[in-house]
């Protein structure tokens, strides 16, 4: 043992702060088990609780760590203070077909948090993200919508259980409403929605990773991502929050944006670098957020949006000024305007445009 | 026992509970929250650091760990999953893993505690009760009827 060679460091370090203290009681109890390690197998039981409970924590889905009870005694319950609760589907459909998979996953789900008294989460997951045979497959609406009833129970409980984490794998649907109990959390800190991109091609979900943050200033949407190629916002307004809502996008290697009226009144891209497509369309009311957009677009080389008027196509001082679209190579706009007049304003203004 | 290198490199003394010792640069050492919380309460200035539940074999690995990762920055994310994969794999048997796990928690070194926990989660997963127990040499300390009751209890998850 060290303390033949070394007594003053260790009388030193005992009686130093409580930190100290600590690692050094724990050092002591456990010091029984290093002096016959030689002699001896550790085994997991010598672990505490809590290094359990991170492994656990690490099983594939919660029902590999609840059947974990069966090791012994001490094993028992300890699936009941798990941190984190992981619940992805399978992709293998049960006998019965499905509509009886879809049953058992929630049945699985619903079990499971009814018999999880752990007051916290760290982190709450779930893929949902059955494959029928034909890879085309939508749900129909009446059972999007019961199943999207379920989610939202789901991410009520997460988010009451104070969930730190919380990962939401829907690739099978293509929309996605935002759960009312997430959009006025503070706990959750790290938030990440995949939903079934319909121009990915590649197949893989999209994932999206966003902090939700809630403070004085509104609430906060924030995507960053390193990975991210494609990404779709739609359908979402703050205009009847008194605070402003603000969004803001980092994510170097995205291709392709869809802003489909997802409209919050501050908006800042901070690196949309790669963006190759984008998609914008706003509400009137939301003009100022839809120039904002544009001019973080200067790069990009096919557009669609809408205009606003012939403030943005008619430069004051043409000559001098840079147009933001002036990388663009095709242009979509939707407008009051006739087809002739649009073109003779863009051929006018914008030569190099192939349509 | 502040040995200070060439570049200037503050160097501590790690000594493991058979009385071995290893000399690292504190920025490796500080990758465990443990020494580093002893350096910063003064613990370290006046010789080694003792480590009396941490055997040379394991403490040698855990270093081995704490350089690499002091040593690369975040654009080798790629290259230092490979290297973390090919270190579980040479840890090899699920006792070994478990001293180590032991180590990493004492230490509080996070990364490790994480890669370590995901690679004995792997070792567990989809192994029957008994095989985890003969495993890891754990008693079955279950009556018949116990074991019953507990597979009762959680049927849902046995389904």
């Amino acid at each position: 043992m060290s303390t033949d060679h070394h007594p003053e460091p260790i009388n030193h370090l005992a009686c130093s702060l409580s930190q100290c203290l600590h690692q050094l009681k724990s050092a002591t109890s456990a010091a029984a088990n290093t002096t016959t390690a030689t002699t001896r197998n550790t085994t997991l039981d010598d672990l505490p609780d809590d290094v359990l409970l991170h492994i656990l924590g690490y099983h594939p889905t919660t029902k590999e760590a609840i059947q974990a009870s069966l090791i012994s005694r001490r094993w028992r319950d300890l699936w009941h203070r798990l941190p984190c609760l992981l619940f992805p589907m399978t992709n293998k459909v049960n006998m019965g077909g499905f509509g009886k998979t879809i049953r058992d996953y929630a049945f699985f789900i619903g079990e499971t948090l009814a018999r999880h008294p752990q007051e916290s989460l760290k982190k709450f997951y779930i893929k949902f993200n059955c494959h029928s045979q034909d890879t085309n497959y939508q749900f129909w609406p009446e059972m999007r919508d019961a199943i999207m009833a379920l989610i939202d129970s789901w991410v009520d409980y997460a988010v009451s259980h104070d969930a730190q984490e919380l990962e939401l794998d829907l690739s099978r649907f293509n929309y996605f409403d935002f759960p009312p109990s997430l959009t006025d959390t503070k706990k959750v800190k790290l938030l990440r929605i995949a939903i079934r991109d319909t121009y990915l091609r590649s197949g893989c979900p999209a994932f999206i990773s966003i902090k939700c943050l809630t403070s004085l200033r509104g609430s906060v949407l924030e995507i960053h991502s390193l990975t991210l190629k494609e990404l779709s916002l739609g359908f979402y307004s703050d205009r009847t929050y008194w605070k402003p809502q603000s969004l803001e996008i980092n994510c170097p290697n995205l291709t392709s944006l869809v802003m489909n009226h997802f409209e919050v009144r501050k908006i800042h891209f901070r690196d949309v670098s790669s963006l190759d497509r984008a998609s914008v369309y706003f509400s009137d009311a939301y003009y100022p957020q839809w120039k904002t957009v544009m001019k973080s677009l200067a790069h990009v080389k096919h557009l669609s949006t809408q205009n606003f008027g012939p403030k943005f196509l008619l430069p004051k001082n043409h000559g001098l000024f840079k147009s933001p679209l002036s990388n663009v190579k095709h242009l979509e706009i939707r407008t009051s305007y006739s087809k002739f007049e649009v073109l003779a304003i863009a051929a006018f203004l914008y030569p190099t445009w192939t349509r | 026992m502040s040995i200070t290198t060439e570049n200037n490199e503050k160097m501590i003394t790690l000594m493991s509970s058979d009385g071995e010792e290893f000399v690292v640069e504190e920025a490796v050492a500080a990758q465990s929250q443990t020494i580093k919380h002893l350096i910063e309460d003064g613990c370290s200035t006046e010789g080694s650091i003792p480590l009396p539940n941490v055997t040379g074999r394991v403490l040698s690995e855990v270093i081995q760990y704490c350089k690499k990762h002091s040593s690369s920055d975040d654009k080798e994310e790629k290259e230092l999953e490979a290297w973390d994969a090919e270190f579980v794999k040479a840890a090899d048997d699920h006792v070994a893993l478990t001293d180590l796990m032991m180590a990493a928690n004492f230490l509080d070194i996070k990364g490790l505690l994480d890669l370590v926990a995901q690679t004995l989660a792997n070792m567990i997963t989809g192994k029957s009760p008994e095989e985890v127990r003969r495993m890891w040499n754990i008693k079955n300390d279950f009556t018949p009827e116990e074991a019953e009751k507990v597979r009762k209890e959680n049927q849902w998850a046995f389904e």
